[in-house]
């Protein structure tokens, strides 16, 4: 019997050495230490110590389909740098090759490879938006709260220019609207 | 002199392939998407969030006791002692999507065996019956190969 047991705790300890192992190896792994779900606890406001979180907006396809033709120019396939409209797609990288909002930006909460999914950069760009629509699948993905959390807490985006598209990629190309490919 | 194995030996065997290549292929399929398997440890709850390194860990775990169990079940390497595990682990697993289940049946009202969702177990949305059935299977082939005492044929250890 107690070689039974010795043999199941060897077998698992085995097993944590391969999952890990494996992970660290796999291109699409998890970061251990990384805290994926920031939507689930969220800090309060800085300013009020505590409490619930300034809520983003949620939008709806048209809401963001006219967003996104006020800014977008199909002809020089760029943004209109005036208007300070900025998308975000916060699905993985895969998803965003086969098929993305024109002018999009890739924001994989997932992606292990970076620490941090914005540039510093890219955050200074985003301070001065007019509005950050962030989008995924649609349905119950919940990657862009992921990203607006990010956007708002960790990058001191205010929380009333980010606004996430509910429907998401899914129900926009359901609507045959423009889709950009890698 | 060879000899064919016995009823008991080649019902051993077949649980042990059957069992084993059943685990293997459940736990490939979350190895292939960690994500999704993290985001179903997450829908039960088990973990609690304010321990993302726990919850990660797991995601890269659970997949890898699959996988290493089925190949040690099909190998007949440390097979009571890995099946007795792979059983244990089918039957808190087991618990936890009945749980879900009946929380879900709750919110939504219809028949039981109607309920149908995505139970983490790496083919997508499920019906609850169906699922359940899979897993008895496998847990009594898990059951058999971990209180059977006999040696296994085609076995590379005990």
């Amino acid at each position: 019997m107690s070689h039974i047991l010795l043999q199941a705790v060897l077998f698992l300890a085995l097993a944590a050495l391969a999952g890990v192992a494996g992970n660290a190896v796999h291109p699409g792994g998890l970061d251990l230490c990384r805290e994926y779900f920031l939507a689930d606890q969220p800090p309060g406001p800085p300013d009020d110590g505590g409490g619930p979180p300034s809520p983003w907006q949620m939008i709806q396809l048209p809401e963001a389909q006219a967003w996104w033709e006020s800014s977008w120019r199909p002809d020089s396939g760029s943004w209109d740098s005036d208007n300070g409209i900025y998308f975000l797609d916060a699905r993985r990288r895969a998803s965003f090759d086969s098929g993305h909002l024109p002018g999009a930006f890739l924001a994989d909460p997932w992606d292990k490879e970076k620490e941090d999914i914005f540039d510093p950069g890219f955050v200074n760009e985003l301070q001065g938006a007019f509005a950050v629509i962030v989008y995924c699948h649609g349905g119950e993905c919940d990657d862009s709260k992921s990203v607006a959390m990010k956007l708002v807490y960790t990058h001191q985006i205010p929380a009333e220019l980010v606004y996430i598209f509910e429907g998401g990629f899914e129900e926009w190309q359901a609507a045959g609207l423009p889709v950009e490919t890698e | 002199m060879n000899r064919l194995p016995s009823r008991a030996g080649s019902l051993l065997l077949l649980a042990c392939l059957a069992g084993g290549g059943a685990m293997v292929w459940f736990g490939l399929q979350k190895v292939g998407d960690p994500v999704a398997f993290l985001k179903a440890i997450r829908e039960y709850g088990l973990v609690p969030s304010a321990w993302p390194l726990a919850m990660n860990l797991l995601a890269v775990w659970i997949p890898a006791i699959e996988v290493l169990g089925g190949l040690l079940l099909i190998l007949g390497v440390w097979r009571r002692a890995v099946a007795s595990t792979l059983a244990l682990m089918l039957v808190l697993f087991s618990g936890a999507v009945v749980l879900r289940a009946i929380g879900l049946h709750q919110d939504l009202g219809g028949a039981f065996c109607d309920v149908q969702f995505d139970c983490g177990c790496g083919t997508g949305e499920v019906y609850i019956c169906t699922k359940l059935i899979e897993n008895s299977i496998m847990l009594l082939c898990c059951a058999y190969a971990a209180a059977s005492k006999i040696v296994r044929p085609l076995s590379l250890g005990r």
